[in-house]
């Protein structure tokens, strides 16, 4: 059963979605440049392969979070974070800060500043 | 690179082919681009994502399609419950019955390489018989003259009483065998050996015992072999133990067999005595020079004894023939009728699937309007298909097992073939049988499936559900014509082999099997009783004190009952001269006076055995009115006519007798006429061991075999307890088989019949639904309830004809086959066509009456609102 959008965007994102959310919320680009981005952002940590990419991606389209648009080039479908997908990105970064500080607050990690 | 590439061609097939549709291009190119920036690590990072990633989504398709059937099957649950229980009923009946038919007809016997064994029968061809028995010199000759047999095998089963320090004497089954009996069957001892040719000779007195007997009664001591025991007062040394689970081929009972020990068979014992050797041997070849070989043999026999063996010959068959060919029809028939009710199953579900199809058809056009690609329908519907029959198999397997356990738990006590006696459910069968329903279910639901994957998008949409798929329409009367003429012709056979069974069962037997036990005697020392007084004086004093327990009416000693045991005997009557081995042969039972009376055979003429003929006295015998018929003038006739008595199979010597009296004609199986019978005085032809007592009481069968037992102990102790049974009891048993089997057909023929029923209901449900319009017009312009009612009758009634016109047919040529098979002379007559014509008939009224009165309930307004 599927449940409607919005408790959907209060549920923990997958995290190929979430860094594919990152990666287009400076811009817009092709699912290659995804891929790269994710790579160069986490220091080689992250690499989506292509199926898991494209996977995420017909899903996301599917949410109504990022959306295709137009690009110069034909072949090569551009992405776009949507209205919704910056709100849940945002929800998403706000549910990860608040489990980073309860963390600090337990000395998991180093206090800031 | 290109190679590199190339293969990921290959292995982006793990996607839906959706996905590779709208993404393959990019997803190639990115890896293109991720090999030329990272290298070949990249290369193998992106095989082992599509893999994973792309199965998954296959996974999460699947998933999604069916929670889609899941809640279809919520919206439509009648229909849902007639597939599933449709495929459950055919996976069960399938796998139960051919689960049986491959334990009995295909299981490989349970003997060494029994493909290769051959049993010798030897040919009387003046009288026209068969027997497996064979005379010693025979045997020797086969032995000797063979140039195409190896191990040619002698056996007599026998029986001995153990007297063992602990416990009560017990009598045990043996065998005597020849030295290459146990080589033939490739047996190896679990300890010291077994018996082989030097055994032939005498002087020492080996035995070999069995497994079984080795466990339950010298609690498999591992130093019995050397030691000495004693069967029959006679001391033995045991030789060795044989295998565990060791059976042998045994034709005087027809059946792989076992036996609790064996000794050797000797010249000095059975030479010149009655025929009574079982010859198995191996052939590796056809069997056509084996008979050649058997005639050269005999040929010279008859030459050599031209007084004894001048009729005689010899010939081989597969024992597995042997042995499985009787049982082979009934099975056949079994098959034959559960692969119909399969058909007719499969027939259903397609159907089913077909009616449904075409009322979705509109739901459908609109998906495939929507983007939908047709192999996603089509996968969906498949989806749906699968798990209807998924469920449907699951139950049936429950029912295979439930079916074969109910039939092996009437079967098990009393099954004649003692490996059978724990049937199961053959997993590796019956897998087998699901996989091929599931497959046929499949199929089935595969063609509308088809078919609705690719609809006339236009007219569907714009007609709604109701004019569309007409395509399906001469499928859906093929199925339902091959549905009824299938259950028709299921149902016929079913019949004829009840109606041909219960003729003959509810023929009088001529005697009356209530209220009789019959307690088995043996185990009495032949050497104590060696002459004809003494075992006479036995008889008669356990009898004496058996008759003194009260609620005991009448009783009486005989050596062949109706159901359990028989013998035949050659015999002459005086005045008529037979040419030599020409003697006429006739059933014998030799019984003491009281036995008609306990047994209540009417007497005719004359007079019964009375305690009056003693072995001393002028022999006397009585006859059946057949026998008397037959062969001596009539029943009044017969009084006073002398007969001598052979009785070789029982090896006694040929007395003269005279006819006193004449009883009523006796069946001795359920399923066979009365034979020629001659009741001789166990007075006069004397036996002590393997003697039945017949009572007529109201007590159980435990209870007359307390009363033998106290009888018996008082008078010889060192004879083992008696067994007994009711005669009820045995007669249910020799009914079993062919009960069982027709049971089974009724039940098939019931299933066939439902099938069909629900699937014309379906169809002509669906018809109605599909003409709602066109009912309407005719409503609108005055047709009545009633005519609208009998009109949707009619069309099913003319859909069934030819189906039921084609299943007499069928049921014909079934009944055709089945006079050769079943042994039943019985074609479709008129009366068994006609009811059965009238059954399908009324059924398929009943069947389609429900929605012809929807029908007729149409209002006009409703049916033509859409236009």
């Amino acid at each position: 059963m599927r449940r409607p959008a919005e408790s959907q965007e209060n549920a923990p994102l997958s995290p190929s979605s979430f860094h594919i959310l990152l990666a287009l919320a400076d811009g817009e680009r092709h699912g290659y440049a995804i891929a790269k981005e994710v790579e160069d952002a986490t220091g080689g940590a992250t690499v989506l392969g292509p199926a898991t990419l494209y996977r995420t991606i017909k899903q996301l389209l599917a949410d109504g979070w990022i959306t295709e648009v137009d690009g110069d080039d034909e072949r090569r479908r551009v992405y776009r974070l949507t209205a919704r997908g910056r709100r849940v990105a945002q929800a998403e970064a706000h549910r990860l800060e608040t489990l980073v500080s309860m963390a600090r607050a337990r000395r998991l990690l180093p206090a800031l500043g | 690179m290109r190679a590199a590439l190339a293969l990921f061609g290959l292995v982006l097939r793990a996607c839906p082919r959706e996905m590779r549709e709208e993404y393959g291009e990019a997803m190639r190119e990115d890896f293109a681009a991720s090999v030329r920036a990272r290298g070949p690590a990249a290369a193998l990072h992106a095989y082992a994502d599509v893999l994973f990633a792309g199965l998954g989504e296959r996974g999460a398709t699947i998933g999604r399609d069916l929670v889609v059937a899941l809640r279809g099957m919520r919206r439509t649950p009648l229909f849902a419950l007639v597939v599933i229980l449709t495929t459950a009923i055919a996976i069960g009946v399938n796998g139960a019955i051919y689960g049986l038919v491959l334990n009995v007809v295909l299981r490989p016997l349970p003997v060494t390489d029994p493909s290769t064994l051959a049993a010798l029968w030897e040919v009387d061809r003046v009288r026209g018989y068969t027997t497996e028995a064979f005379g010693y010199d025979d045997f020797e000759a086969v032995r000797r003259s063979d140039r195409t047999l190896r191990f040619v095998s002698a056996l007599v089963p026998v029986s001995g009483t153990l007297v063992a320090s602990r416990g009560a004497p017990v009598v045990l089954r043996g065998a005597d065998v020849s030295g290459e009996f146990f080589a033939m069957y490739g047996a190896r001892p679990q300890a010291g050996r077994l018996l082989d040719a030097r055994d032939e000779r005498d002087g020492t007195h080996p035995v070999v015992i069995s497994d079984e007997l080795w466990h339950t009664r010298f609690g498999a001591d591992p130093t019995l072999v050397g030691r000495t025991v004693r069967i029959d007062d006679a001391p033995m040394t045991i030789a060795g133990i044989a295998p565990p689970q060791f059976f042998f081929v045994d034709l005087h009972r027809g059946q792989v067999d076992h036996a609790d020990y064996f000794t050797p068979l000797r010249r000095s014992v059975y030479a010149g005595s009655p025929h009574s050797l079982v010859l198995v041997a191996r052939r590796y070849g056809d069997l056509r020079a084996v008979d050649a070989d058997l005639q050269r043999t005999f040929a010279a026999l008859a030459a050599a004894h031209p007084e004894t063996d001048a009729n005689l010959s010899a010939r081989a068959a597969w024992v597995t023939d042997s042995i499985l060919g009787p049982m082979r029809p009934s099975m056949i028939a079994l098959a034959l009728a559960v692969l119909a009710v399969l058909a007719v199953a499969c027939a259903n579900v397609g159907n089913l699937f077909l009616s449904r199809a075409s009322s979705r058809t509109g739901e459908i056009a609109t998906r495939f309007a929507l983007g939908a690609s047709r192999r996603r329908l089509f996968a969906q519907l498949m989806t749906e298909t699968s798990l209807y029959v998924g469920i449907g198999g699951l139950l049936g397997c429950a029912l295979a097992a439930a079916i074969v356990h109910a039939i092996a738990a009437t079967i098990d006590a009393g099954a004649p073939v003692v490996y059978l006696r724990h049937l199961d459910v053959d997993w590796k069968t019956f897998a087998a049988t699901a996989v091929s329903v599931v497959l046929a279910a499949l199929f089935a639901g595969a063609a509308p499936a088809l078919a609705l994957s690719r609809p006339d998008l236009v007219s569907a949409m714009k007609a709604g559900d109701r004019s569309s798929a007409g395509g399906g329409r001469a499928l859906r009367a093929v199925l339902i014509t091959l549905e009824v003429a299938l259950a028709i012709s299921v149902v016929a056979t079913a019949a004829i082999a009840a109606r041909s069974y219960y003729d003959l069962a509810s023929q009088p037997l001529g005697f009356r099997s209530d209220g009789i036990s019959v307690a088995f005697m043996s185990g009495a020392s032949p050497h104590r009783y060696d002459t004809a007084a003494r075992a006479d004086a036995l008889l008669r004093a356990i009898r004496e004190r058996v008759a003194a327990t009260p609620g005991i009416e009448s009783s009486a000693w005989a050596t062949t009952i109706p159901f359990i045991g028989e013998s035949q005997t050659s015999f002459t009557v005086a005045g008529t001269t037979y040419a030599p081995g020409q003697e006429p042969d006739a059933d014998v039972d030799i019984v003491s006076d009281g036995y008609l009376r306990t047994l209540g055979i009417p007497l005719l003429a004359g007079r019964d055995l009375s305690p009056a003929d003693r072995p001393g006295t002028a022999g006397v015998v009585i006859v059946s009115r057949s026998f008397a018929v037959r062969y001596l003038g009539g029943v009044a006739a017969a009084l006073g006519k002398r007969l001598t008595v052979g009785l070789s199979a029982m090896d006694l010597p040929p007395r003269l007798s005279t006819v006193v009296g004449v009883a009523g004609d006796v069946r001795p199986h359920v399923e066979n006429e009365a034979r020629p019978t001659i009741y001789a005085p166990i007075a006069q032809f004397p036996r002590a061991g393997w003697v039945k007592l017949a009572v007529r009481s109201h007590l159980s069968a435990p209870q007359v075999a307390d009363a033998l037992r106290a009888a018996i102990a008082s008078v010889d102790p060192t004879i083992p307890p008696p067994v007994a049974t009711s005669l009820a009891h045995e007669q249910y048993y020799d009914a079993l088989g062919r009960a069982l089997t027709d049971l089974m057909l009724a039940a098939l023929a019931a299933i066939a019949l439902a099938l069909a029923i629900a699937g014309i209901y379906a169809v002509v449900s669906y018809g109605v639904t599909r003409r709602t319009r066109e009912i309407g017009v005719r409503v609108a312009f005055g047709a009545t309830p009633r005519t609208i009612t009998v009109m949707v009758m009619r069309d099913a009634l003319r859909l069934a004809s030819v189906g039921i016109a084609l299943g007499l047919a069928l049921a014909a040529a079934a009944a055709w086959a089945l006079k050769g098979f079943l042994d039943v002379d019985a074609p479709v007559d008129g009366i068994t066509a006609l009811t059965i014509i009238a059954i399908v008939a009324a059924s398929i009224g009943i069947a389609s009456y429900l929605p012809a009165r929807r029908a007729a309930r149409v209002a006009p307004a409703v049916a033509l609102r859409y236009e």
